[in-house]
């Protein structure tokens, strides 16, 4: 079985339980949510970060973390791109 | 690992897919392909002209949980026709962000570049390597076959990580690794820490060593330890990367020691703002510096001195068009111009 828990950035007009909002200044808020059976009901912005930048690939519990993100014609890319990765979008390829 | 971030990451934002990542119905095997090809103006006493690059295939698969492997294969464009190399091919099983171990064969994570920018010019800002790290160096071992565990405190709030290594070294041959053995009963020992502060991304500190007894050209052996430090901040704006590396050699019958050997480059890029935002300048300084009584590097004249300077143009999502100048001078040539003219792409698959 894999043990693999998600951790998904979506607006906040789809979200179950949320986590923590980062974008308070954009006008269409972002929610960051994460699998029931994870026990994280916080997350700073660093720590955000450094799960985007896969620098952090397990919770605590060893479960591995599973990035879902919405398509990048969403608004939620914009946002991932300039707040949490701090970088364009051709960095971001790069990277 | 830079290269496998990009495999696992880069379908998150797809542009055609919907709610989109790596699950656990995914795909076993995720493939990747770069390509370049060159245009090349040069006083070096080199062809001139058109030039197939070098076509790199990436390959990803999940194994099992924590389990995967990469694969790189690249095909050269040569005078001879084309050779094929197998330049990665690494099993990993991770046990936590703290502890992931590896074998088979890796870039050297010696420095930065070494072990940020793989093949695949696209990748990288400039044409090519600087020549303390091209591929074929003589004077950093760019491949490493063996075993490496890396890591990191990723909620550090300096990023702190490490990477340690045992493997075969170098062959008989320097430039290359010992892919089919060691060439002695002295096995290679790298070890690399680094800083990267989550909250400035791109920054990068670091400090490596690497100690291996090699087999110079004339069937001496002789201790080697490689000594580098780097600073980065791996952006598009700016770029600054920054590399010191001092090679030691000690002969181990003889004479004791013998000069070092230093090696340094500094590159800096800027990509424009606003609507020139696929234009990115860039510049590199570098210099190999050999002493004459250097008895492993010395006869090998490698001796360098080089100034880069070039555009990176991006038309597109997986293209990038460059002309880069530069002007070099080899040990015991006369100074020489050379103008490159690069087209580098990349085919992301699935």
């Amino acid at each position: 079985m894999v043990r693999a828990t998600v951790l998904a950035l979506v607006t906040i007009a789809a979200v179950g339980p949320i986590v923590s909002t980062v974008g308070a200044q954009t006008t269409e808020a972002v929610a960051i949510v994460v699998h029931p059976d994870v026990d994280v009901d916080n997350l700073s912005l660093d720590q955000l970060r450094s799960i985007f930048l896969a620098e952090r690939q397990y919770w605590e519990d060893r479960s591995q973390i599973t990035l879902l993100v919405r398509a990048a014609i969403t608004p939620e890319r914009d946002l991932v791109l300039s707040q949490i990765y701090s970088m364009s979008g051709d960095q971001y390829r790069r990277y | 690992m830079r290269g496998l971030r990009l495999g696992l990451l880069v379908a998150v934002f797809w542009p055609t897919v919907g709610l989109v990542g790596q699950t656990a119905d995914d795909p076993a095997v995720r493939v990747m392909g770069f390509g370049d090809f060159n245009y090349l103006l040069t006083e070096l006493d080199r062809p001139e002209g058109f030039k197939m690059g070098q076509m790199v295939g990436h390959a990803i698969a999940n194994i099992d949980e924590g389990l995967t492997f990469f694969g790189e294969i690249s095909v050269t464009g040569k005078d001879t026709g084309y050779s094929i190399e197998v330049e990665r091919a690494q099993v990993r099983y991770d046990f936590s962000d703290l502890f992931k171990i590896s074998a088979g064969r890796f870039h050297t994570p010696v420095g930065y570049w070494n072990a940020t920018f793989h093949h695949g010019s696209w990748l990288q800002t400039s044409v090519a390597r600087p020549e303390m790290i091209k591929f074929g160096s003589r004077l950093i071992p760019t491949h490493f076959v063996g075993l490496v565990a890396e890591g990191g405190l990723p909620t550090s709030p300096l990023g702190l990580g490490y990477s340690v290594g045992m493997g075969n070294g170098r062959a008989a041959n320097i430039a290359r690794a010992g892919d089919a053995g060691d060439v002695n009963d002295r096995p290679a020992f790298v070890a690399k820490v680094r800083s990267r502060p989550i909250s400035i991304v791109g920054l990068e500190v670091g400090a490596s060593f690497y100690a291996d007894r090699l087999l110079a050209h004339d069937l001496s052996e002789a201790n080697e330890r490689i000594y580098a430090v780097h600073a980065v901040l791996d952006r598009d704006a700016p770029e600054i990367l920054a590399e010191y590396t001092r090679v030691n050699h000690d002969p181990v019958t003889g004479s004791g020691s013998i000069p070092g050997s230093d090696a340094w480059y500094v590159q800096v890029g800027y990509r424009l703002p606003g609507a020139y935002s696929e234009v990115k300048p860039y510049a590199r300084v570098e210099q190999v510096i050999v002493p004459s009584g250097e008895d492993i590097f010395a006869p090998l004249a490698m001796n360098y001195d080089g100034i880069v300077a070039g555009v990176r143009y991006d038309p597109g999502i997986f293209l990038a068009l460059r002309l880069e100048y530069r002007y070099e001078q080899f040990e015991g040539l006369e100074t020489t111009s050379s103008l490159y003219a690069q087209a580098s792409f990349v085919l992301a698959g699935s």
